[in-house]
């Protein structure tokens, strides 16, 4: 069975299309991340899948059309949407609540709120909590009710790299559990080894899918690293992010005043010819 | 049938009730109503009008200028405030339908300006028990029956704006401008038509009851005397005419107002993206 089933789907701003006749199957139980830069369409073509947005074109999710089924649809998955807001003064316990009520399930709060550390803000108000708590807050309330079809619109933001790599398990867990779980990205990094297909977009247009380790072949992340010297910094290049930093620690620096950016997604498109 | 809406105008009502905005009119209106009560037995009983009436047509004042601007104003700010803060699309996330997330935030705000106008009656109602007689008591009741037609129809323009506008600043100005013209500027469009056009007194009654505010405002004038001789000659006219039955258009009026308006304003919400 397919999770997800698109047929020429298109969505149109006004003249501007933000994806354009995209079809592509995703098979159940299996883990797609999408790439692509900014504004290429990836958050779009998610809401779609979920049927939040209005588009051309058919979309049957969990083989059910979404445009006809949506509610159904969204029973059954858990959506988590870029840069989530919520209403600043409702307290986290009240959230969760609220969606398992319109799930029709029956939740205990710390099994919604432990897998990503959340159970000690229970009972605070939504406004006192951090960036990267709401986005846990986030991913916690889209698993209520153990959705089949995991959809998750660049769930890293905002998260610290012990959340990154918490995050990173836990899907893995829902993977090998039979479920299926999308996920958009626009920057490469380690997080490609977590699933087996990358879905490359570009200006609203599916460009090519591959299997991980196919682009892990194709391309090695390039990352930047930037160290403090005396006042100024100095940058490096490497795709061994740790190898690097043990060599620079080694050579004297002082690597508590350094930061890494991660490769976008261009570096990819380059390397597949997208 | 399995529906959300309950869930989401308990969620909506509760928000509603506890906001700063609607907590501030429940203060004021029913300050005002009291004192307009207690003022209208006081004062004008001593210069030998019936006490009630005093009491009354002063609340009837207070309520076609507070009832309308609350209803619009909040009802306006309903969607548009979720849409602009980025809370709509966790809604839409949910397993709900757009058409239930747009009547629950109707009826939600429905209920809450209709508790709140309930509860400003009441405690004016109660305090004017000890005056009054059981046939006031039916105008009474009447008049509260004509505002919370008011608020329906109010609501119902407000929804419509709140879909059809994409900042709070837009849908706030739009409110506030139709409420002066619904309030303020009718009035005087109707006395140049009169003027001008010298039209007859039914196409005046007809203009009239386009107006959701004025329509009210006959169903409360004919609630107080059914002779409608309070508003002169029309009120002759519509009397010897129609009798009795010049109350039914007014009654008709606001509700085919507020429900053509919800019917478009969904229309509108359902079309638009986030």
């Amino acid at each position: 069975m397919r999770a997800v089933q698109l047929e020429e789907v298109s969505k149109r701003f006004g003249d501007y299309f933000a994806l354009k006749d995209v079809s592509m199957e995703i098979e159940d139980g299996s883990s797609v991340l999408l790439v692509g830069k900014n504004g290429a369409g990836k958050s779009t073509l998610l809401r779609c899948i979920t049927g939040i947005i209005g588009f051309e074109g058919r979309i049957l999710t969990l083989g059910m059309d979404v445009k006809k089924l949506g509610r159904e649809v969204r029973r059954l998955v858990g959506y988590v949407p870029q840069n989530i807001r919520y209403q600043e003064d409702v307290k986290v316990v009240e959230l969760v609540d609220y969606v398992a009520d319109l799930k029709g399930v029956d939740v205990f709060l710390d099994e919604v709120l432990s897998p990503l550390g959340l159970q000690e803000v229970a009972y605070s108000r939504v406004g006192s909590l951090s960036s990267g708590m709401k986005q846990r807050l986030a991913i916690s309330l889209a698993l209520i009710g153990d959705p089949k079809l995991l959809i998750l619109d660049e769930p890293f933001n905002n998260l610290d790299p012990m959340a990154r790599n918490k995050l990173s398990e836990l899907l893995q867990t829902i993977v090998r559990r039979g479920r299926t779980v999308i996920a958009s990205v626009h920057t490469l990094s380690g997080l490609i080894h977590s699933f087996e297909y990358v879905a490359v977009l570009r200006a609203g247009r599916l460009v090519r899918i591959l299997e991980a380790d196919e682009v892990s072949r194709i391309v090695k992340p390039i990352y930047k690293i930037h160290v403090r010297v005396g006042e100024s910094w100095r940058t490096y290049f490497t795709d061994d992010v740790f190898a690097k930093l043990s060599e620079l620690a080694d050579e004297g620096y002082d690597i508590r005043d350094a930061w890494i950016e991660e490769p976008d997604a261009e570096e990819l498109l380059r390397a597949i010819g997208g | 049938m399995n529906t959300a809406l309950p869930i989401l105008v308990k969620r909506s009502l509760y928000s509603l009730l506890l906001s700063r905005w609607m907590l501030g009119y429940i203060a004021v209106f029913t300050a005002l109503s009291l004192s307009f009560a207690y003022l209208g037995l006081l004062g004008l009983s001593t210069v030998g009008f019936r006490a009630f009436s005093g009491a009354l047509a002063a609340i009837i004042n207070l309520n076609l200028y507070a009832v309308p601007l609350v209803s619009i104003i909040t009802a306006s700010l309903s969607i548009v405030a979720e849409r602009e803060n980025g809370t709509l699309e966790f809604h839409l996330s949910l397993p709900v339908t757009r058409s239930e997330l747009f009547f629950a935030k109707a009826f939600s705000t429905m209920l809450a300006i209709s508790l709140a106008t309930i509860l400003g009656y009441g405690l004016a109602g109660w305090y004017l028990m000890l005056v009054l007689s059981d046939a006031d008591l039916i105008i009474f009741l009447n008049i509260l029956g004509a505002s919370l037609l008011m608020i329906f129809s109010f609501v119902g323009l407000g929804m419509l704006i709140s879909s059809a506008t994409r900042s709070r600043f837009t849908a706030l100005a739009t409110s506030i401008a139709l409420w002066i013209f619904f309030t303020l500027l009718y009035e005087v469009f109707l006395m140049v038509f009169v003027i001008v056009f010298r039209i007859s007194a039914l196409d005046l009654w007809l203009l009239m009851i386009l107006n959701p505010l004025e329509a009210s405002r006959l169903l409360m004038v004919y609630s107080v005397d059914p002779s409608m001789s309070l508003i002169g000659e029309l009120g002759n006219y519509l009397a010897r005419e129609f009798g009795g039955a010049a109350a039914y258009p007014s009654l008709g009026a606001p509700l085919l107002y507020g429900s053509v308006c919800l019917i478009v304003g969904l229309a509108w919400f359902r079309r638009i993206d986030l």
